[in-house]
């Protein structure tokens, strides 16, 4: 256990070694991925499902939108010249690195050693599963002891989707007399035939299993989180295989903004309605019976919350990737 | 002892690529590979020995459970994660643009 932990360590070190020191970007993306999915296969060895379904999905959304963003760039990495500064500036990045190990070193010896944890804050939150009616601890975690920090990581998703989109908005278009760059192009061009069937197939499938992972949140590995992931991971596939129309393209990103802010505001309203209607005056309070646990229906307002940050979570990703390839084409058109 | 002194190492090793690498991707390689050690480093502080996953069933006995809650927090995470990387890509998409060049040492003009 331990030993196997050791190898997938050794192997997202030598992996990130790698892939800051490759030549060409495309080599150092693909490598970078293995420290991605070895960090996969640590989640499962130490029993964390939830976190190793999640990071697939995410680890592959990443691996599509570095690779979309350095195509038609320069791959290649300009060689360094080693003048005198260059060899002073490494030395002491070095110097600086080694002594910010040694510091971080001395916390591996106070803390305990690895296995023998003790639960204090989770012992609570194991005790009164009753309470939240969730089987899995880790969403009635999410959804009813820390629904607040929910809240905020769902606000903290939402501002960086809109600094996305800020960023790759193209200001030329906003000038009333600016020449419209759209690209005359009706049938989108999109990869072969056999590649658009299995696809077309295939999607729903994925879409259907993102969804299913979203509302079983509260019984078995997954939530809105990781369904949400999944769901946008078939937004993305469908897009990729099929090629797209940037009118289109337009459209649906105006629909993705709005699904993901009436989600995001439908999530605080779902909080404000536990402080309105439930006796306790406590913002996200359950306010709905939480019934047998392990059964669909159960867990009062978590699988609710688990539907909404779903929808979140999945216009958000799609949203980033479809603002990346309007960018994209807008370029080049 | 030997898992945190090598997630440890990971976190330097990312750090090293922040501070040294001149390329704006392989700045934000580094970004990552930082996150993901420190996601690392709190998932094996909470693992308990012969514990299991934290969902209650009844199919199978429910022993010890591993720490639940560096889960939920690590969760969010790493979704979180993925948004800001994607902004970190955006700016370095437009720095492109502008520059012609992913090189750091190419962008000396400070007007906006």
């Amino acid at each position: 256990m331990e030993l196997y932990l050791i190898i997938m360590l050794a192997l997202m070190i030598l992996g990130s070694i790698y892939s800051l020191h490759a030549k060409d970007l495309l080599s150092a993306v693909v490598s970078y991925g293995i420290v991605g999915f070895a960090l996969v296969i640590s989640f499962l060895l130490l029993q964390a499902p939830d976190l190793a379904i999640v990071q697939v999905v995410v680890e592959i959304i990443t691996l599509i939108i570095m690779i979309a963003v350095i195509t038609n760039t320069t791959h290649e990495t300009e060689s360094k010249k080693l003048g005198l500064g260059a060899i002073f500036y490494s030395v002491s990045v070095l110097l600086f690195v080694t002594v910010a190990l040694l510091f971080m070193s001395r916390f591996a010896f106070v803390l305990n050693s690895f296995g023998q944890h003790v639960t204090r804050m989770a012992d609570n939150y194991v005790g009164s599963v009753a309470e939240t009616g969730s089987a899995n601890i880790i969403t009635g975690i999410i959804f009813h002891f820390r629904a607040y920090d929910t809240l905020g990581e769902a606000t903290v998703l939402f501002t960086a989707v809109i600094g996305v989109i800020c960023i790759l908005r193209h200001e030329e278009l906003k000038a009333p007399d600016a020449v419209k760059i759209d690209v005359i192009q009706t049938m989108p061009k999109g990869m072969t035939l056999v590649v658009k069937n299995i696809c077309q197939f295939l999607a729903p499938v994925i879409f259907l299993f993102g969804a299913y992972v979203a509302i079983h949140g509260h019984l078995s590995p997954g939530g809105g989180f990781t369904g949400g992931v999944i769901m946008a991971s078939a937004f993305i596939f469908q897009i990729l295989a099929g090629g797209s129309v940037l009118d289109k393209l337009r459209k649906e990103k105006w629909r993705l903004e709005l699904s993901e802010s009436v989600a995001i505001f439908s999530f605080l309203l779902l909080a404000v309605l536990g402080l309105l209607i439930a006796s306790a005056l406590v913002f996200f309070a359950n306010f709905l019976p939480t019934g047998n646990i392990g059964e669909l229906v159960s867990g009062g307002i978590i699988p609710i919350g688990n539907v909404i940050i779903g929808i979140e979570v999945c216009a958000a990703i799609s949203s980033i990737f479809v603002a990346l390839l309007i960018y994209k084409d807008e370029e080049l058109g | 002892m030997i898992l945190f002194i090598l997630c440890f190492i990971l976190f330097v090793i990312g750090l090293y690529g922040v501070i040294m690498q001149r390329n704006l991707i392989k700045i934000i390689i580094g970004f990552a590979i930082m996150e993901y050690s420190v996601i690392l480093f709190l998932i094996l502080i909470g693992y308990i020995d012969a514990a299991t996953v934290p969902i209650i069933s009844e199919s199978f006995e429910s022993g010890p459970f591993v720490d639940p809650l560096p889960q939920a927090m690590i969760l969010t995470a790493i979704v979180i994660g993925l948004a800001t990387k994607a902004l970190l890509l955006s700016v370095a998409i437009r720095l492109y643009k502008k520059y012609g060049s992913f090189d750091i040492r190419e962008m000396k003009n400070l007007r906006g």
